[in-house]
């Protein structure tokens, strides 16, 4: 049984055609996020399953019972939202107890039970000593706990956050991301993620869905989105700073594969030999991490002539962007150097690792190991 | 003097366009307010029109341009003056990410082909590590530290610059210092750091003081359990990041971030130890201020 599945989804907004028969599993106790860029749906497709948007065609069941015609408040899930949307007059403990109270559910919950769901989640979100405020009075950080503890206290099946560190600073942010991890392995609600900041995706899921102008690019695990990626735009769109993704030829010399890069011909490290026959044509994508990159003399084998456009310190490394006949090349080390702007200089990859990507569709040459796109 | 003999050009955050004007008589107005020939206006406005990728757009009134291209025609404007000093308040605030980071490369490419004295006002720190030779901290109406970005980062002037100028939130324990028998020692929980001579003589005078030690995540050295002088812990969270992984352990003093590469990030679960590389401790007294400061002149700005 999966906790959410998601089956061949349509929606439309006037012209635009957003989803065109997406389908999703999610299974039980996994915690996944839905990553991508603005505009890619990622948001849309959560207040579906939240039953705050209906689809044109398709169906949503949630832990095995179908919901796509159901409202929300009978889909057995918990919510919370950037924007926290608590009631600012209200105390924590009422704020807390509200969903239990709802019209809607009168005479589901005694007082009794009430207020034991309301200590637990209390004690569980470490705002016991806050009960009795009023949520106006309380930090961002504070108010993002309440806004969870609120969106548990049902136990719902799933629990949905829309990007819900988004109005945190930097810090709290971090605290936050270890807190979500720390509550979910202790409840193991299934749960729902919605967030364009990659770095928040890789740190709290077991699961990204990576989507990109209404389809999914990839679902996978945070390590094999960043090792095995599906796309050139999953390997773009993860890790920071994004992988390097230039224009590449194949080219056969003497019996071996070389590519060619620049006007330049590179080794193809032995892991590509096998990747590099399955190219349907010469003209290919080559991905490379920005440290596979050195900066060489102009005489060395495999140099590639480049302008600089930018430089810039990243916390202790220098990172420069650099123009090639291929392409931009973002290069990244820990050896600080003297560089300026249209400086021109030699660049070798150093490709112990790297990827391949059919020019055209821009899907991988690589086997992969983890789930595909359905 | 008033502010039109002093020979600076200014952008701020709002543009201040003229809403009347095309774009190229917004970019040429501070020429045609001098008088300068017609043909020797259209060339420089040309100029920098291609420098912003505007050329498309010079006929346009700024009410039809995007927040991206107005921010560009108010840049234009102040770049055509030639001045002696930009000043530039929070240019690219109103910008999206990606342009952002497309116009600081922009701005310091200008900057390092002219060389004319910018004073730049951004709150992003990552945009003034992009953009600037200089960092000048400021909270409160001071100068709390100036320098490099790599000066802020490795010899922080105090707690609110060693907060604020980081690439993941700085590490903040509480610590105190003993002496017995002319032995100093920083206590950090069970932990007894490393210290250099020279740190132990600065110690020695806060002996008793409630102190913070502060060790930024990507500082933080991971060692087995039981070393002397290390803080145990307890691994609570790993999240990854793609060739490496934020670690949360769980000590006696508090919760404290690591970053480790991904082959050696440990299992939640496990015990470790943090260990304090000399080097990379800093020590903050109760006003804020940096006990291992290498250049306390530079903290007075």
């Amino acid at each position: 049984m999966t906790a959410l599945a998601i089956e061949r989804l349509f929606k439309s907004f006037g012209q635009l055609r957003l989803f065109q028969g997406l389908s999703l599993n999610v299974e039980p106790t996994k915690y996944a996020c839905l990553l991508g860029p603005s505009g890619c749906g990622k948001t849309t497709l959560l207040r579906l399953i939240a039953g705050l948007e209906s689809p044109d065609v398709g169906e949503i069941f949630i832990d095995g019972l179908p919901v796509t015609n159901r409202p929300p408040h009978v889909r057995d899930i918990g919510l919370a939202f950037q924007n926290y949307a608590l009631y600012p007059h209200l105390s924590v403990r009422d704020n807390l107890a509200f969903p239990l109270r709802a019209p809607i559910r009168r005479g589901q919950f005694t007082a009794a039970d009430i207020a034991q769901r309301v200590t637990r989640v209390a004690k569980q979100m470490q705002i016991e000593a806050l009960l009795n405020q009023s949520v106006g009075l309380l930090s961002g950080g504070q108010q993002q706990r309440v806004a969870l503890g609120r969106a548990l206290i049902r136990h719902p099946k799933i629990l949905l956050l829309d990007e819900p560190t988004t109005h945190l600073d930097a810090r709290l942010r971090h605290e936050m991301r270890a807190e979500l991890k720390l509550l979910h392995r202790d409840a193991g609600t299934t749960t729902v993620h919605v967030t364009h900041d990659q770095q928040e995706a890789l740190a709290v899921s077991d699961v990204i869905v990576l989507m990109r102008d209404g389809n999914i690019e990839q679902v996978g695990s945070p390590l094999d989105l960043y090792q095995n990626p599906y796309t050139a735009f999953v390997a773009q769109f993860v890790g920071d700073p994004p992988m390097n993704v230039i224009d590449a030829r194949l080219n056969q010399t003497a019996g071996d594969l070389v590519l060619e890069v620049g006007g330049v011909e590179v080794a193809l490290p032995p892991a590509l030999d096998n990747v590099a026959v399955r190219a349907s044509s010469a003209e290919l994508l080559l991905g490379f991490r920005p440290k596979q990159v050195e900066i060489v003399e102009a005489d060395q084998p495999g140099a590639i002539p480049a302008l600089v456009q930018m430089h810039e310190m990243v916390g202790r490394e220098l990172q420069i962007t650099a123009r090639t006949g291929n392409g931009v090349i973002r290069y990244r080390t820990t050896r600080v150097r003297q560089v300026r702007l249209g400086e021109r200089l030699h660049l070798r990859l150093a490709l112990n690792e790297a990827w391949l990507f059919d020019l055209k569709t821009g899907v991988t040459l690589q086997k992969q190991t983890g789930d595909r796109p359905s | 003097m008033p502010p039109r003999q002093r020979d600076m050009a200014m952008v701020f955050e709002n543009y201040a366009l003229y809403p009347h004007l095309d774009v190229f008589a917004n970019i040429a107005m501070p020429l045609s307010a001098k008088g300068i020939a017609k043909s020797e206006i259209r060339r420089r406005v040309e100029e920098i029109g291609e420098v912003l990728k505007l050329q498309g757009q010079m006929r346009q009134q700024p009410r039809t341009l995007s927040g991206g291209q107005r921010q560009r025609v108010a840049l234009g404007r102040a770049l055509i003056r030639e001045p002696r000093i930009f000043l530039m308040d929070e240019p690219l605030g109103h910008l999206e990410a990606y342009l952002r980071v497309e116009l600081r490369s922009e701005i310091r490419r200008l900057h390092e082909e002219r060389s004319a004295t910018t004073v730049y006002i951004t709150h992003d720190q990552e945009e003034a590590g992009a953009v600037a030779d200089r960092i000048v901290v400021m909270e409160q109406g001071r100068v709390q530290q100036s320098g490099r970005l790599t000066d802020l980062i490795d010899s922080p002037a105090n707690r609110f610059v060693a907060s604020f100028i980081s690439e993941w939130p700085i590490n903040m324990l509480p610590a105190t210092v003993t002496t017995n028998g002319g032995r100093t020692a920083l206590c950090v929980g069970e932990a007894r750091p490393a210290l250099t001579d020279c740190q132990a003589a600065v110690l020695r005078g806060v002996a008793g003081e409630s102190l913070e030690l502060g060790l930024r995540p990507e500082d933080v050295e991971l060692v087995p359990p039981g070393g002397p002088g290390d803080l145990p812990g307890r691994v609570i969270v790993v999240e990854p990041q793609g060739g490496m992984a934020v670690i949360v352990i769980e000590t006696s003093v508090g919760r404290l971030n690591a970053i480790a590469e991904t082959e050696r990030t440990p299992n939640v679960g496990a015990l470790i130890g943090v260990s304090f590389p000399p080097g990379r401790v800093h020590v903050f007294k109760p006003d804020g201020s940096n006990l291992f400061a290498r250049d306390p002149a530079a903290s007075k700005g």
